[in-house]
């Protein structure tokens, strides 16, 4: 049997050895639970931060996504003609079409009068353009000209707006200049756009946008029927609409805008190299503890040669002492992390949470981590040399 | 006794490295050991008799002349012959070398693992028998470091003799222990060793014991003395 030959006659060598020494063994577990929760942490502050990016697209309410050919990121975009979406809205299988405009726009924060940019969605409110909930009961409030919603998850400096309309039910500010009432709020999140988000109808948006024009709209919402398959309505609107637009489904705009904003800044490069760190880190505790560790045995080792052990089944033993303290290391690791993500999540309204395949992913960069300091550690067996220590 | 040798030693030599030179310590022994005698090599201190016992066991490697250990030369013995070597002997060392973490039993259970047919429920009563022989029966789920000297001597002869080796190689056992404690784990050596018929080599120059020998040879100055015969 394979578990005879691993660990002969249920004698288990690495694991006895390994806890005999208690304190460094609690040493070793707590190296490799400060990699496995940097490591974890980092990866969790990463999907986090751009599932923030696509926050607002992710609420809003559509199959399809249209935007103009030159389309960037949400936050610059050149607009498309109004008369795609009439096209599109021909189609059998389409329910509705919603336009919506959008830019940053400077918002005054009445309590020190200075100016921040917060980033604008408007659109017809008679239509429904966001699946949330909080927003669709709001909506109505915005059929009312120079109302606006607030998105209560946008950075303080912006003003005490939240506070306000929690207090009174209602925030006056100007926006480009103009007077504007904060009726009510939403929850979204700040993007890398602006500090904040507000909810207008178009009606209240288009006066305030430099040149802004019904025909020119910068994101088209196309829903379809129950039923529908996006796929093959986008192929299909695809074959008759002009070169001028770029059709995406829903999964793939978001999949477009987060690829954007990874290539666009150095997040990713700068997780993936505080995640390398904190392996070689981890490698570097584990491999002074294993190599301490046959130091240590290296007699009894000789002794067991000598009696006829094979190279092999040392080898067997500093790997297997290597797994049994990534495992050690990766369970409270994960706790940690999973502590650490509940607070990121109530102080900086972060979405962390510990994502399965992540957890796979960083067990086996532990286990990895592990191995191979082990293997390093090995090679001070050569000198277990039975007849140079008798 | 039988007529064909169990261990044949035709002109060994062997040399270490001293400083820039080499200084030989053995000077062309030869010797021949046959199944079931039991054997002292004695001599003074740096008269090779360690190194000897070493080159026999394959814990050194042949430099001139042959060793036979049951039909199979070590001189040019591959890793892996030398590991099939060593598994057909038990070794007894001066100090117990007992492994601390592992308690008493599972120490003597360790050459038992070298069958691949052995199962953990099979070896266990094997080594609680032979432990009970060597009076340890109460101390079988102790650890080595909760034992006197004397007992942790006698787990070593245990653990050298679980696996009933055809050869028993002895190097010095009773060097770190009184008169008695000494004479005591020889004549538990000889017992068991009579008892699975094992042919014994024991080094020694501790004049006390000298009387369990079938046969006592002398090494002086890296050559083999007159045997001198013990009747027995």
């Amino acid at each position: 049997m394979l578990l005879n030959r691993i660990i002969p006659l249920g004698i288990p060598l690495a694991w006895l050895n390994l806890v005999k020494e208690k304190k460094r063994f609690f040493a070793a577990v707590a190296g490799i639970t400060f990699a496995v929760t940097m490591m974890m942490f980092q990866m969790g502050l990463n999907s986090a931060l751009f599932e923030q990016v696509v926050g607002p697209h992710a609420k809003m309410k559509a199959d399809i996504f249209v935007v103009s050919s030159q389309y960037e990121y949400l936050g610059v975009s050149k607009g498309f003609p109004l008369r795609r979406l009439v096209q599109a809205e021909g189609l059998a299988e389409v329910e509705q079409v919603v336009p919506m405009y959008v830019g940053a726009l400077p918002l005054i924060n009445t309590e020190n009068q200075s100016t921040r940019e917060v980033f604008i969605m408007a659109w017809d409110p008679a239509r429904e353009a966001f699946s949330d909930p909080e927003i669709s009961s709001q909506r109505w409030k915005l059929k009312r000209d120079g109302v606006a919603l607030y998105d209560r998850l946008s950075r303080p400096e912006l003003g005490p707006f939240v506070r306000e309309v929690e207090q009174s039910g209602e925030a006056v500010t100007e926006v480009a200049n103009r007077r504007v009432t904060i009726e009510g709020l939403f929850s979204c999140a700040p993007t890398f756009v602006a500090d904040g988000n507000m909810l207008m109808n178009e009606a209240t948006f288009l006066p305030l946008w430099p040149g802004g024009d019904r025909a020119v709209v910068s994101l088209g919402l196309i829903q379809l029927k129950p039923g529908a398959d996006a796929e093959a309505v986008l192929t299909e609107l695809g074959s008759f609409l002009p070169q001028d637009v770029r059709l995406y489904t829903r999964k793939g705009f978001l999949e477009y805008e987060m690829q954007y904003w990874r290539e666009r800044t150095p997040i990713g490069f700068v997780i993936t190299a505080s995640m390398a760190v904190a392996l070689i880190v981890g490698a570097v505790i584990v491999y002074q503890i294993l190599y301490t560790d046959v130091t240590d045995h290296l007699e009894e080792y000789a002794t067991l040669k000598s009696i006829g052990f094979r190279d092999s089944y040392f080898t067997g033993v500093i790997l297997q002492e290597s797994v049994i303290l990534s495992v050690f290391g990766f369970i409270p690791g994960t706790a940690l992390t999973a502590v650490m993500f509940y607070f990121t999540r109530q102080v900086a309204h972060m979405a962390t949470y510990l994502d399965p395949l992540n957890c796979v992913i960083i067990f086996f960069l532990t286990l990895f981590m592990c191995l191979i300091a082990g293997a390093l550690a090995t090679r001070k067996l050569r000198a277990a040399n039975p007849a140079e220590i008798f | 006794m039988s007529d064909e040798p169990i261990i044949r030693i035709k002109d060994l030599r062997y040399s270490f490295r001293e400083g820039n030179g080499m200084k030989e310590v053995l000077h062309g022994v030869s010797a021949d050991f046959y199944p079931g005698e039991i054997v002292i090599i004695t001599g003074p201190s740096g008269s090779g008799k360690s190194t000897l016992l070493k080159l026999v066991g394959g814990l050194r490697t042949v430099q001139e002349g042959s060793i036979e250990v049951r039909g199979r030369s070590l001189a040019n013995a591959k890793k892996e012959d030398l590991v099939q070597v060593r598994r057909q002997i038990g070794f007894i060392f001066q100090n117990h070398h007992l492994i601390a973490s592992l308690s008493v039993t599972q120490n003597v259970m360790m050459p038992l693992s070298f069958d691949p047919k052995m199962t953990a429920r099979k070896a266990r009563p094997q080594a609680v028998e032979i432990l009970e022989q060597v009076g340890l029966g109460e101390h079988v789920n102790k650890k080595p470091s909760q034992l006197s000297g004397g007992q942790q001597q006698r787990v070593a002869i245990a653990r050298a003799l679980v696996h009933k080796p055809k050869i028993v190689l002895a190097d010095e056992p009773t060097a770190s222990l009184d008169g008695k404690t000494g004479r005591d784990i020889v004549n538990h050596i000889q017992r068991l060793a009579k008892q699975f018929g094992s042919t014994i080599l024991l080094v020694t120059h501790d004049t006390r014991i000298l009387d369990v020998a079938d046969r006592i040879v002398e090494l002086e100055d890296g050559v083999l003395g007159a045997d001198e015969s013990q009747p027995s």
